[in-house]
């Protein structure tokens, strides 16, 4: 990936996006999308579209989650320490010691950690940690925390984006963040193309969190397709999905079965496909079954360490998706897209 | 400050009807009648939400205060030989909170039939089984019938409500008051006070949905949306007061209203939240917070419908939620209806948009 792609995922990653406050990754997307047309829904979403001369085009979605799991400030203790609630289900394993950042309602930024005043970790199994004994320190006494922080203020969980080598990414929400940066991309080769359909490209708020922004971004956008870019979980997956294998397609996940006239004309034309099945959602969740029905398919790219800070993902993977994407979105039309949907008429 | 405007007729009326979800038929006759001279129309979804709009000419936002008009209760849903009933709970309850309590069954033809719930006998219970809550199966209630026949000839049948008889009352400061189902008779005279003190005032275009069926899964709040189709709402709700020994945390009887953050289906519009802190800032009015991610509320189901609806929920606080009786504080009741009654009237086409950007 070039080095300014690699800057802009940087600042992607790093962009403060716990569901609600997605303000700073929409501005980036706002920023870097090409778009004729800007749509948005009240929650936040954000699409770029791409309109078609074709009179009778029919309209494509391409989704990912603009937001990241994240942490609410519930009190603030007599100690100065603030006790949160996890925005989602999140282990309390993973959040132990991890760095925060809380934002202000002023949307200013301070560092703290997690940690746990009643278990002695030298001394005692890390097994024996739950989430109601974590807590946020953030270096305060009790009316410094008063005169700086508000219930209901939002915290990330920090995980600054990170190298590892020439391909290899880590950071955190990097499942949604690198997913953005492919559809930037996306956009951007796509530019001069004429395409046969309107093609809506953009992020989801409130997604991560129950998919919520999936169901008004779909009312706003009235798909007839929806392609929903996500990460893949390696971790214990059969058949075994692996990072450095291009692009990977979800066949089944808890939330939803993709439309399959759309997912067979995916895996036709893009060879290789890894092909992945899961127990946890993506936007297709409420997407496909939003409206009159919308066929839909979740695809992406392998990742690891996902429902953590410090996501790994390869980069060339990333690469090799939005090449296969480019070519697959030129070559489509909105006769392809009338076909995936059995002629379900949306007018 | 007094707290004269609170209309104790009607929360006693309120808090005393018996309406659990998709029973609500009763206390949505009952609101409609109070709503009436206050609203333009009364619309009613096809659940059995009611709902009165008025200012539908004005400019500003379109903007919908929902309530939900249920309670939590249960249905009879056996008639034994020995004629005691046994009970499905809707909405959620401890069976800690029953046995011993009255209750009364409402028939079909609106008779109520007084029973209580009973319970083993304490007297040589073994420890193991004093030391466990008992299983909502054990649960029944007792007429003081001799059999099913008995129980019949009341009228009863499978399928009938059962609602605490509980009598709202005063409580010996005045400002604390007890009942039932103030969980959520008491936003619903929360919207009755707001209208009253909207009349004659210039406002937003405005609809009062009392919406059926929260407690089960925020129903009626989705079909009232869809017929009102709101640009912002506010759902009104009671939430957990943690300032008694059993219950701690940082919100209080007496606080003022309460600003919930979000719930268990919602976060609410972090821009609302920061226009209704800077109302209450700016106007007076006691406000608190509520970080409770452990129950829904009608928001669930607003904020998701048509592209997003900008909402929040206010809410106020209650002691022994989802009970045979609660206790609420006039203050708080009186704190949510001025921010209302305030933002009602102050909001405009330029403050909503800034309060979306």
């Amino acid at each position: 990936m070039k080095k300014q792609y690699i800057e802009r995922l940087e600042a992607l990653v790093n962009a403060m996006g716990v569901s609600g406050e997605e303000q700073d990754v929409r501005a980036l997307l706002k920023k870097n999308l090409i778009a004729d047309e800007w749509v948005s829904d009240r929650l936040g979403s954000l699409f770029a579209l791409k309109r078609s001369r074709n009179p009778k085009a029919k309209t494509l979605m391409l989704a990912a989650s603009l937001d990241e799991e994240g942490l609410m400030v519930s009190e603030i203790l007599p100690d100065g320490k603030l006790k949160f609630v996890p925005l989602e289900a999140l282990s309390p394993a993973s959040l132990l010691h991890q760095q925060v950042c809380v934002y202000t309602r002023e949307h200013q930024c301070f560092t703290g950690i997690i940690g746990c005043d009643n278990i002695k970790f030298m001394e005692s199994a890390a097994n024996q940690i739950k989430m109601e004994d974590l807590i946020l320190d953030m270096g305060t006494g009790y009316e410094e925390a008063c005169n700086t922080f508000t219930i209901g203020d939002l915290a990330l969980i920090k995980g600054d984006f990170t190298m590892l080598n020439e391909h290899c990414a880590m950071g955190k929400a990097l499942n949604n963040r690198l997913m953005l940066e492919v559809m930037i991309e996306l956009s951007q080769a796509l530019q001069e193309s004429e395409l046969d359909y309107h093609l809506a490209m953009g992020g989801i708020a409130q997604s991560v969190i129950g998919w919520r922004g999936s169901k008004t971004a779909t009312y706003v956008i009235q798909p007839d397709a929806a392609l929903v870019l996500t990460g893949f979980d390696t971790a214990n997956s059969q058949p075994a999905a692996k990072r450095g294998k291009g692009v990977t397609v979800g066949i089944y996940d808890k939330q939803m079965l993709p439309g399959k006239r759309l997912l067979h004309d995916f895996v036709d034309k893009v060879q290789p496909c890894q092909e992945y099945l899961g127990i946890y959602g993506n936007d297709g969740s409420f997407i496909h079954k939003t409206l009159k029905g919308t066929p839909t398919l979740s695809l992406g790219i392998a990742m690891s360490h996902l429902g953590s800070n410090h996501i790994l993902a390869d980069l060339n993977d990333a690469e090799c998706l939005k090449n296969e994407l480019v070519k697959y979105l030129s070559g489509l039309s909105s006769e392809d897209i009338e076909s995936f949907g059995y002629g379900v008429c949306y007018d | 400050m007094g707290y004269a405007m609170i209309d104790l007729e009607i929360l006693k009326t309120l808090s005393e009807a018996a309406g659990i979800s998709s029973c609500e038929e009763a206390v949505c006759s009952q609101l409609e009648a109070y709503m009436q001279p206050y609203v333009d129309r009364v619309l009613h979804d096809g659940l059995g939400s009611v709902i009165g709009s008025k200012g539908d000419d004005e400019t500003g936002p379109k903007t919908m205060l929902a309530t939900h008009a249920d309670e939590v209760g249960f249905f009879v849903k056996d008639i034994e030989e020995s004629g005691t009933l046994r009970l499905m709970p809707v909405g959620s309850w401890w069976t800690h909170m029953l046995p011993g309590h009255d209750f009364n069954v409402i028939t079909q033809d609106g008779q109520k039939i007084k029973g209580f719930i009973g319970s083993p006998a304490t007297h040589g219970m073994p420890s193991e089984q004093r030391a466990k809550t008992l299983a909502m199966e054990a649960i029944y209630l007792d007429l003081g019938v001799a059999d099913k026949k008995e129980a019949e000839a009341l009228g009863i049948r499978i399928g009938d409500m059962v609602v605490p008889d509980t009598n709202f009352r005063v409580m010996n400061n005045p400002n604390y008051l007890a009942g039932k189902a103030f969980d959520n008779r008491a936003s619903c005279a929360v919207g009755l006070y707001v209208l009253e003190r909207l009349r004659g005032k210039k406002h937003v275009p405005l609809s009062f949905a009392c919406t059926v069926q929260e407690e089960p899964g925020l129903r009626g709040a989705r079909t009232s949306t869809d017929l009102m189709h709101p640009d912002l709402a506010f759902a009104i709700d009671t939430t957990l007061a943690g300032d008694t020994p059993a219950n701690t945390n940082s919100c209080k009887l007496g606080g003022g209203v309460v600003i919930s953050m979000l719930d268990s289906n919602t976060v609410y519009h972090r821009g609302l939240i920061r226009y209704v802190e800077k109302v209450c800032k700016e106007q007076g009015i006691p406000y608190q917070y509520a970080v409770f991610n452990g129950g829904g509320t009608d928001s669930g189901n607003i904020h998701k419908s048509f592209e997003g609806i900008v909402n929040m929920t206010l809410s106020i606080p209650i002691r022994y939620m989802h009970t045979n009786q609660s206790i609420i504080h006039k203050q708080d009741l009186e704190a949510c209806v001025d921010l209302l009654t305030y933002i009602l009237c102050a909001m405009d086409q330029q403050t909503f948009e800034s309060i979306c950007a």
